[in-house]
């Protein structure tokens, strides 16, 4: 099932890429993939390439994926390590999302973080009062690790 | 062809078709008991065959008209003496045949067999013979050819061409019994409307495997499963797993598992189909059909009488009290083996125990624990967890409080598993 299905999403992706993100098994495995994404061009972020890590369960899609940056990000929702602070890889997880959609959601994610259940209070606190300092930041991380 | 002659079958007390069968079992309509073969002319039976050596000319309700020269002579029946006593031999017989196949198309009486009237005409041998009846229209069958689809006639063919069915399109109609006419359109449109849902079914993807649901490898897989709330389709086992996956923490049952994996509508219970539908009416028709079904099978739970069913008059199940059962004999179910009391607004609590014993019982295989299916049968769809969703739903607390029922279902796999 799980393979199928996962089989079924990279044809997919293949046939229809969406716009601003890529995805693809990294070698023989096909349960362990990489994905990129661009950084959305209304935001600090614009202009930055962000590597992802995505591990499928065998159980999957009846579990979420596991999806991490590899890239640094300054961000209120992903911290030093890539983790990514949202609903819908968590307890908000429904079989009919697909890799695709995630993506898009990450996406949506840098454009407008969530301050109000953050994974880096700290960000989330200089987001929230002094956003500027948070845009200056970002941008230069993006310039920093997500260039060249 | 008609429900005027007598079944053979059902002479014989065999009919398989019952109330289906295209001929009559009402023991007044006269048989058709002509011999086929003597009409080809090469019944070897003689005078010893048990059918009724009729000539050929016409369709059977003609068919002793042939030979006859009086007019006053019965459709059917009878004509045996006639036949023997006015002609003899293979050769009349055979001549009568071609006579009444081939002399049709040709000459001024060319007339399409529809277009005939109520007249019959019989030409043998030559045209001293010609004698007319009358033969009531609805008492004659309509061609099966252009029934069918084609009738290689065309115009010449004897029998009557049915009037054009404007659902299937064929000429199976008959222009004289009104009824069999409007019984034949209701169950042409209900066919084709059948048809056209499974072409549409064809078409639909489950959104979890992603895959055509009626395209899946095995019949089991090929059902959808529809949900009570919402219009969003899935396969049956795909639906099914992720109701009965285990919740990865933080997750709210309510909120995930129950809900649509689309809209995230909450629904009850997950009905089995083999066909997707269009209308509101026939998702009803649906659900209606498989609520029925489960009525029609015995509550395991319930166990005639002699068991707890948790979900009591509310079940979807059938419950039968056997005379002599616990049931019958005190008039009401018999005491559950323990009981702890628990919070029962604690609904949370309550299905996290249902799905972790889910979680068990799909490591363990489905014999071991197999608590929840009430039938074996794949079509039995509601957990009692489905259920006692339903009873809270209602508002119905069956005596005791919903809890109690599952601290004893737990206590009892529990005592199953170890």
């Amino acid at each position: 099932m799980a393979s199928k299905r996962i089989q079924k999403e990279l044809q997919d992706l293949q046939r229809d890429p969406p716009t601003s993100c890529s995805a693809g098994p990294v070698g023989e495995d096909l349960f362990h993939w990489q994905a990129t994404i661009m950084g959305p061009p209304d935001s600090p972020y614009a202009g930055g390439v962000f590597f992802i890590m995505i591990h499928f369960p065998p159980d999957y899609p009846f579990k979420p994926p596991k999806v991490n940056f590899q890239t640094k990000v300054y961000h209120p929702n992903i911290n030093s390590n890539g983790s990514i602070c949202l609903d819908i890889l968590k307890e908000q997880w429904s079989p009919a999302l697909t890799i695709s959609k995630v993506l898009l959601s990450i996406c949506s994610l840098l454009t407008d973080p969530n301050p109000d259940d953050p994974l880096v209070p700290e960000i989330a606190h200089i987001y929230k009062h002094q956003r500027n300092r948070y845009e200056e930041t970002a941008r230069a991380w993006t310039q920093k690790y997500a260039m060249g | 062809m008609s429900k005027r002659v007598l079944c053979k079958f059902f002479a014989h007390g065999a009919c398989l078709k019952g109330e289906h069968c295209e001929y009559s079992h009402d023991w007044t309509a006269p048989s058709n008991n002509i011999c086929t073969f003597y009409q080809k002319g090469i019944c070897t039976y003689g005078n010893r065959c048990r059918y009724e050596h009729v000539k050929a000319s016409r369709p059977w309700s003609g068919a002793s008209s042939s030979s006859s020269r009086t007019s006053s002579q019965p459709p059917i029946s009878g004509s045996l003496p006639q036949v023997l006593s006015s002609r003899s031999g293979v050769h009349s017989i055979s001549n009568s045949v071609e006579v009444s196949s081939r002399s049709r198309p040709s000459g001024p009486r060319d007339q399409p067999a529809w277009n005939r009237g109520f007249e019959q005409r019989d030409y043998v041998d030559g045209s001293d013979v010609i004698e007319s009846r009358t033969v009531r229209p609805a008492d004659q069958s309509i061609c099966s050819f252009a029934a069918a689809g084609d009738c290689p006639r065309g115009e010449a063919c004897p029998h009557i061409h049915g009037d054009l069915c404007p659902t299937c399109g064929k000429h199976c109609l008959h222009p004289f019994r009104p009824e069999e006419r409007e019984e034949h359109m209701k169950t042409c449109e209900k066919k084709q409307k059948q048809l056209e849902a499974l072409k549409l079914s064809q078409e639909i993807e489950c959104s979890v495997c992603l895959d055509r649901v009626l395209s899946k490898p095995t019949a089991a897989e090929r059902k959808f499963g529809i949900l009570s709330e919402c219009d969003h389709a899935f396969c049956i086992t795909c639906i099914r797993n992720w109701r009965s996956s285990s919740p990865t923490t933080g997750m709210d049952v309510n909120s995930s598992l129950r809900a649509c994996p689309i809209c995230r509508k909450l629904s009850y219970f997950v009905i089995p189909s083999v066909i997707w539908y269009t209308t509101k009416e026939e998702k009803e028709e649906i659900i209606d059909n498989y609520k029925s079904k489960l009525k029609s099978i015995d509550c395991k739970h319930f166990n005639f009488g002699d068991g707890n069913c948790p979900f009591g008059t509310s079940c979807f199940y059938k419950h039968t009290v056997k005379p002599g059962s616990y049931t019958w004999i005190h008039h009401r179910p018999p005491p559950r083996r323990r009981r702890r009391r628990r919070n029962p607004a604690n609904m949370d609590a309550m299905f996290g125990v249902f799905e972790h014993l889910l979680f068990l019982e799909s490591l363990m295989g489905d014999e071991d624990l197999d608590i929840y299916n009430v039938e074996d049968t794949d079509d039995d769809d509601l957990t009692p967890m489905e259920m006692a969703f339903l009873l809270a739903q209602l508002g119905i607390n069956s005596g005791d409080s919903s809890s109690d029922r599952d601290t004893h279902t737990e206590t009892d796999s529990w005592r199953k598993l170890f």
